[in-house]
């Protein structure tokens, strides 16, 4: 199925048949999948590792797939565990490098400076840095406004923080990253 | 918004239109068949097929039960009927025998005779009658 033609109810019907179930879930990867890396990649920032919480992500929505019941949006539902997935590899790493919390950015934009796959400039490299500043999940309430500009509800659901709330964090995020583009002029 | 505030906004516009992050050659034209062929198949899981003996079996173990429960109580209730009128009757002679200011076994023999020979006395003069 082209992404252009994807129809939500009915590949959810489909995804209900154990016969029709494989392909409509192709379906699902064809129309989520490059949409949720570059969500993943901006967390996480390097590919390797967005790739393999990108498979992880669409591993459990495929174990879990019989448990979905419709009652949210199929998107909602994937770019939570997407979201959960980020936050388990992100305190793994913090574990892993013995950093606190507040310092957990630096390991991190020190390997991008030196990342192949990392094609920035210095201001695009110092946006980054503004933004690792960030804590997770403001972060995460950053990259899906500024990036996806994605809606204030959709967020709500993934995220499970009333919509006042993460616009307060957007607005504040914006602030944060602005300011810190800006502390060296 | 002053001038300052809205130049940074402007600057933040500009830099998200250029994605600073790269993949791998092919990565995306292939990545929906790399997941896929990550995914196990699912085996789908046959129902079990359910009997009639399936359906009615937990009513016949409750029946049952409950027929073991009614037996058992009524024969609990037996029991202590009967241990009951014994028990009254070797009450009565005890207190008999206490009353009468003898309590060792001889006098309570002595006293099980009087008793019997009133009876067998009862029983001659019905014959003769």
């Amino acid at each position: 199925m082209q992404k252009q033609l994807y129809s939500e109810e009915e590949v959810i019907e489909q995804l209900r048949d154990p016969a029709k179930q494989r392909q409509a879930f192709t379906w699902v990867v064809d129309f989520y999948a490059e949409k949720l890396y570059w969500q993943i990649r901006r967390m996480v920032l390097d590919h390797d590792d967005a790739n393999d919480i990108l498979q992880n992500t669409f591993m459990k929505a495929w174990e879990n797939i019989d448990y979905f019941r419709g009652d949210a949006k199929l998107s909602t539902w994937l770019y939570k565990i997407a979201f959960n997935e980020c936050m388990t590899f992100l305190a793994h790493q913090r574990a892993l490098n013995n950093v606190s919390i507040d310092d957990a950015d630096s390991p991190m934009l020190e390997h991008l400076r030196g990342d192949v796959y990392f094609d920035g400039d210095e201001t695009q490299l110092k946006l980054q840095q503004a933004v690792l500043s960030l804590p997770e999940k403001q972060r995460a309430v950053f990259n899906m406004k500024y990036y996806d500009d994605m809606k204030y509800e959709d967020m709500s659901e993934i995220l499970g923080t009333s919509v006042g709330a993460l616009k307060a964090s957007y607005h504040f995020a914006v602030k944060k990253v602005s300011d810190f583009l800006t502390k060296d002029i | 918004m002053n001038s300052r505030d809205q130049e940074i906004l402007n600057q933040l516009e500009e830099l998200k239109k250029k994605n600073p992050f790269k993949v791998p050659d092919g990565y995306l034209e292939n990545l929906t068949d790399n997941i896929m062929n990550c995914l196990p198949e699912k085996v789908p899981v046959q129902e079990p097929k359910v009997t009639l003996y399936d359906k009615i079996s937990p009513w016949l173990y409750l029946a049952a039960a409950f027929i073991g429960i009614v037996l058992l109580l009524k024969g609990v209730a037996s029991l202590d009927i009967s241990s009951k009128s014994g028990s009254n009757k070797a009450d009565g002679i005890r207190s008999e025998v206490i009353q009468s200011g003898k309590s060792s076994d001889e006098e309570y023999l002595e006293y099980l005779e009087d008793r019997y020979t009133s009876y067998a006395m009862a029983e001659v003069r019905t014959n003769y009658e």
